[in-house]
């Protein structure tokens, strides 16, 4: 029981960062980001490029990739979703899958599709809990993941500009006659959103030991389910999302450790997802009301 | 719109995207999966000095191929019947599998059409191109072709998907190829092997599973089975690990799955202790859940692609767990492992010949000729591509699979025709044809088509130039014990 707890925790860390981020985006501006996954990815091989090739401090070679990505996601929101403002919101998420397959041709083409690795920020062999090690970047990621839900839940409840991004998503038109300075608001959580899915990337690549292009769709996928999960609308959802997730995932594995099943845990994350959109459609965390309507 | 029914839409969408993300990306592992290599072509690593059924053989010089002379390797063959090769009108094929329509489809005087389908969207992953692929044609062919028919090969990407395989196979098809070359990938061989069927097309392939191939007729490999690549792994298991407990990582997919039964019912004839038995999906990218079930073994067998061989590795040792591995050795796991797969030496079965950049000892001694070659024609054509990085063995197993499939074509004679080399195929039976090929046999009984039968045992090391790659051990070996 002890091991599914700390392989939940270790996993939920890694879904609950891809949720936030994908949470920021969506209650932001009403869209699902199918590309942050593969955006984050693509700030995985600069700071492997930086980092392994060039010899730079790891600090430097991950400032590097968030900043890059996060350059990316405002490009991302100043040339299409900006120009697809009165677009359906669904239009735009079609736009962020051509974003994803644009993302991933560009890694393919430039860096191969030759697994590569990264190492940690933190060197050390971690602490063996329950019979897992946890190596110290996965604890840092689950406190990562933690704090900067809570961090951007208190800055969208709390600041003006927070509330302008609140408003700015449930009614641009009416946001801006008030004064939200909405196009910088909508290039914010594109930025942060993308900024944030490397920073998970950067947590959960020592861990994986090697990745490759497209390789990290998976867990993506994953964040994405811990953010429905939680509540599309919430942050710190997002977070407990992606603990739910990671837990499931981790007990189906252990209660089906010897079945054949073809993917016995996917089918568990996904009956959960079912069951919570059927039960609970806004989430363990979200509200009704707080949705873009 | 109403929050239930966006979330709906949305969910809708994440699902849109597995399914786009099992079409492309997740694909990638798979795309360095287990045999993921000779994409390019046939497999029927062998050539000349073949000697069919009669028994009674005769030596003529390479065909009457221009190419023979160029080349310094290439084997004399020997065809059935005694006497000089024959110079007027072949007799008429035995083979009646096509029809007089068919029969001659993508072969002209002067050329030859054949089609590939192939990971082409991972071809990157071995950093290598279509030219790079090519490279022993454009030798081939400057040096006049076969027969004086210059070889042109195309590719269809398959996306290391069955479906998409089966895509691919059709474009081929609609080029009005000669024959259909199908690339690395247990999982659609066998989906390609039953369209091939229906669609009356020659299809020479890489390594699948014997099962599924009864009464099928179109399809040939000269590669060792996936049953046989389990139980040559589950004898290297018994002859070197005596004693030793054994887990089992493994695809969880029905195309693998034969490899398993074949690996365990060697153990179970040799007494080997398997302790646990996990299997994983493609692409599932964490592993810690399954390498600690493994706890209990010495010796892990991963049964799974290049890309989640290396994470799994790799994850074990963050988990202190240090076993004895075995696995498909491709240097792109080893180079990418590093020295973590040095400690322990990594041990791997493959069906092609391990190759480390300018290394001619040991066991690479046996071979060394077809290295040279392989390396001046790069030299020559492709002066760019680093064989020392991880296309290195991929691109020398290609090459061998093309050198042998252009003996076959060869022995198919000046009037080849699809018929006749159903002909040449079914009684093909050649012993080491050239150096860095084992030996085919499609005359087995009961072996499906399926004319491979012997293994590369290989072990990583460190290369003269410092990379980690793989090495034989044993060459061309068909039991261990």
């Amino acid at each position: 029981m002890g091991e599914v707890f700390v392989l939940g925790a270790i996993a939920g860390g890694i879904y609950g960062l891809f949720a936030v981020a994908t949470v920021l985006v969506y209650r932001g501006s009403g869209v699902l980001n199918f590309a942050q996954g593969e955006v984050g990815t693509l700030g995985l091989f600069l700071a492997v490029w930086l980092i392994n090739d060039h010899g730079m401090p790891w600090v430097v070679g991950a400032l590097a990739a968030v900043v890059v990505t996060t350059a990316i996601g405002v490009l991302f929101e100043r040339f299409v979703v900006r120009k697809m403002g009165d677009a359906p919101r669904v239009s735009v998420a079609v736009a962020t899958v051509g974003l994803l397959l644009f993302v991933l041709s560009g890694e393919l083409v430039r860096v191969g599709a030759s697994p590569k690795s990264l190492p940690g920020p933190f060197s050390g062999n971690g602490w063996r809990i329950a019979g897992v090690v946890v190596s110290p970047t996965q604890a840092l990621s689950l406190v990562v993941a933690l704090g900067v839900g809570v961090a951007l839940a208190t800055l969208l409840r709390r600041t003006d500009f927070g509330l302008g991004v609140l408003a700015a998503a449930q009614d641009p038109s009416a946001a801006q006659l008030v004064g939200v300075p909405v196009n910088r608001v909508s290039a914010f959580v594109w930025g942060a959103g993308a900024g944030l899915s490397t920073v998970a990337c950067l947590l959960v690549a020592p861990g994986l030991g090697a990745f490759a292009p497209g390789a990290l769709g998976r867990l993506f996928l994953f964040g994405l389910a811990a953010a429905i999960v939680g509540g599309l609308t919430s942050l710190p959802g997002a977070f407990v999302g992606g603990l739910v997730v990671g837990l499931v995932e981790a007990s189906s594995g252990r209660i089906f450790a010897e079945s054949s099943l073809p993917g016995v845990k996917t089918l568990a994350v996904f009956i959960l997802l079912l069951v919570t959109l059927l039960v609970r459609p806004h989430g363990l965390f979200g509200t009704r009301e707080s949705r873009h309507g | 719109m109403a929050v239930g029914k966006r979330t709906t839409l949305f969910a809708v969408l994440g699902i849109c995207l597995a399914l786009l993300s099992a079409c492309t990306g997740a694909r990638l592992p798979r795309t360095v999966a287990a045999g993921d290599r000779d994409r390019t072509t046939t497999s029927l690593g062998e050539g000349a000095d073949t000697t069919t059924g009669d028994g009674a053989t005769r030596t003529t010089a390479a065909g009457g191929d221009p190419f023979a002379g160029a080349s310094g390797t290439v084997p004399k063959v020997t065809v059935p019947g005694g006497g000089p090769a024959p110079t007027t009108a072949s007799p008429p094929a035995r083979s009646t599998l096509f029809t007089s329509k068919e029969d001659s489809v993508g072969i002209t005087k002067t050329s030859i059409d054949l089609c590939a389908h192939a990971a082409l969207t991972y071809g990157a992953a071995f950093n290598t191109s279509k030219d790079d692929l090519n490279v022993y044609w454009s030798a081939v062919n400057d040096a006049g072709g076969i027969f004086g028919r210059k070889v042109n090969v195309t590719y269809e990407n398959d996306n290391y998907s069955p479906d998409t395989a089966v895509q691919a196979a059709t474009a081929c098809k609609g080029k009005g190829i000669f024959f259909l070359l199908g690339g690395i990938g247990f999982d659609q061989i066998p989906a390609v092997r039953n369209w091939a069927e229906t669609n009356h097309m020659l299809y020479l392939h890489h390594t699948a599973t014997v099962q599924g191939t009864a009464n099928q007729r179109y399809s040939f490999t000269g590669l060792p089975s996936t049953e046989k690549m389990g139980e040559m792994f589950g004898e290297l298991v018994a002859a070197r690990y005596k004693g030793k407990k054994v887990g089992i990582i493994k695809r969880n997919s029905p195309n693998w799955e034969p490899g398993v039964t074949a690996f365990k019912a060697i153990a179970k004839k040799y007494g080997i202790s398997i302790v646990a038995e996990r299997a994983v999906q493609n692409n599932q990218g964490s592993y810690t859940q399954e390498i600690l079930d493994m706890q209990q073994a010495d010796v892990v067998w991963i049964w799974e692609n290049a890309l989640a061989s290396t994470q799994i590795v790799k994850q074990a040792k963050a988990q202190n767990f240090n076993p004895d591995w075995l696995l498909f050795p491709f240097n792109l796991t080893s180079q990418t492992l590093g020295q973590d797969a040095l400690n322990p030496k990594l041990v791997g079965v493959a069906m092609y010949p391990a190759y480390s950049k300018g290394d001619l000892s040991g066991q690479f001694a046996g071979y060394a000729e077809d290295i040279k070659e392989f390396e001046a024609q790069y030299k020559k054509y492709r002066p760019n591509v680093d064989l020392g990085g991880v296309a290195g063995d991929l691109l020398f197993l290609n090459w061998t699979g093309q050198k042998g499939l252009h003996l076959l074509l060869k022995q198919c004679g000046p009037d080849c025709t699809r018929n006749r080399l159903v002909d040449v195929l079914t009684g093909f039976k050649a012993t080491r044809p050239f150096p860095s090929s084992c030996n085919v046999d499609f005359s087995r009984p009961g072996f499906a088509r399926m004319g491979g039968f012997s293994v590369n045992i290989m072990e990583t090391y460190r290369a003269p130039d410092n990379a980690v790659n793989w090495r034989n051990t044993d060459t061309c070996v068909e039991h261990l014990l």
